[in-house]
């Protein structure tokens, strides 16, 4: 930051040089603000709906492992585990990252199913973090009402 | 003496520019992930309405009203599109089906920056549901 003189005083301003690059640094924290807010905003914004889709889909592969079972029979816990893992596959997550559990709980059987997503980053890829992992759990149980 | 502050002045105003421009940018981003949160929200309930259904021309119309119904038909630009695609269960019955619901929706650059800007972007949702007629 310098500014060119004219006239007859040839001698340095007392300030000149002290302040030089100032506004590179300035510049340089906007910058920085830009790109956290940009992080902030879609990363975030993946990470939610990453996290959203993966509690969408283990709820439904829940539903569907249940809706799926006859009302008549005991249900059965491989056929509930592969009808949770069936419909997630449909939603688009690999088989690898869903696990269903089944319970037998007092009030009767019920079906948990925790998915996992990775999602890519954008801006947090400036930093080394290419990917993003979220967790969700969904569950489902058998009522049996007339 | 004679240019003094003018070279702070002429260079904050760079800075400032900046700085609007950094901010109009954040905006465009933070417009664009809502009107994704929009279409992922009306994808979910379109499915959901369709899941309701006992066979795929049920789905669609029970698709079509939770899509009029939705704040995309006044947001998007274009016209809202939306495709419905019916797996039933291995024996042909509801029970042990799924119904996909992708919604399509095109939004002007312009819509999202709050400034004039060129082209438009087409965000789609996609949302699988379970067919269960007995859901509450």
């Amino acid at each position: 930051m310098t500014a060119e003189r004219t006239g007859a005083a040839t001698a340095p301003h007392p300030r000149e040089g002290r302040d030089r690059g100032s506004l590179t640094i300035v510049a340089l924290i906007l910058t920085t603000m830009c790109l956290g807010g940009g992080a902030l905003i879609v990363d975030g914004g993946r990470a939610l709906a990453a996290r959203r889709h993966a509690a969408n889909t283990a709820e439904s592969a829940a539903r569907y492992a249940v809706a799926s079972q006859t009302l008549s029979a005991d249900p059965d816990h491989a056929t509930l585990r592969a009808r949770a893992i069936e419909f997630a596959t449909r939603a688009g997550v690999p088989p690898d990252d869903v696990d269903v559990r089944v319970l037998d709980d007092a009030d009767g059987p019920s079906v948990e199913v925790t998915v996992t997503e990775r999602t890519m980053t954008v801006f947090l890829a400036i930093g080394g973090a290419s990917t993003m992992t979220v967790e969700a759990t969904g569950s489902a149980r058998f009522v049996y009402s007339t | 003496m004679r240019d003094r502050g003018s070279a702070t002045a002429v260079e904050m105003l760079a800075v400032v520019m900046f700085g609007l421009v950094g901010l109009l940018f954040l905006g465009y981003l933070g417009r664009l992930h809502a009107a994704g949160i929009q279409v992922q929200n009306t994808s979910q309930a379109a499915a959901r309405a369709a899941s309701q259904a006992p066979d795929p021309d049920a789905a669609r119309v029970a698709m079509g009203s939770a899509l009029a119904t939705s704040s995309l038909t006044t947001r998007c630009d274009g016209a809202l599109s939306s495709a419905l695609s019916w797996a039933p269960s291995p024996t042909g019955t509801w029970q042990g089906g799924s119904v996909t619901v992708v919604v399509s929706c095109t939004l002007g650059n312009e819509s999202l920056a709050g400034v004039w800007a060129p082209g438009d972007r087409t965000i789609s949702s996609t949302d699988t549901q379970p067919v269960d007629r007995y859901q509450r």
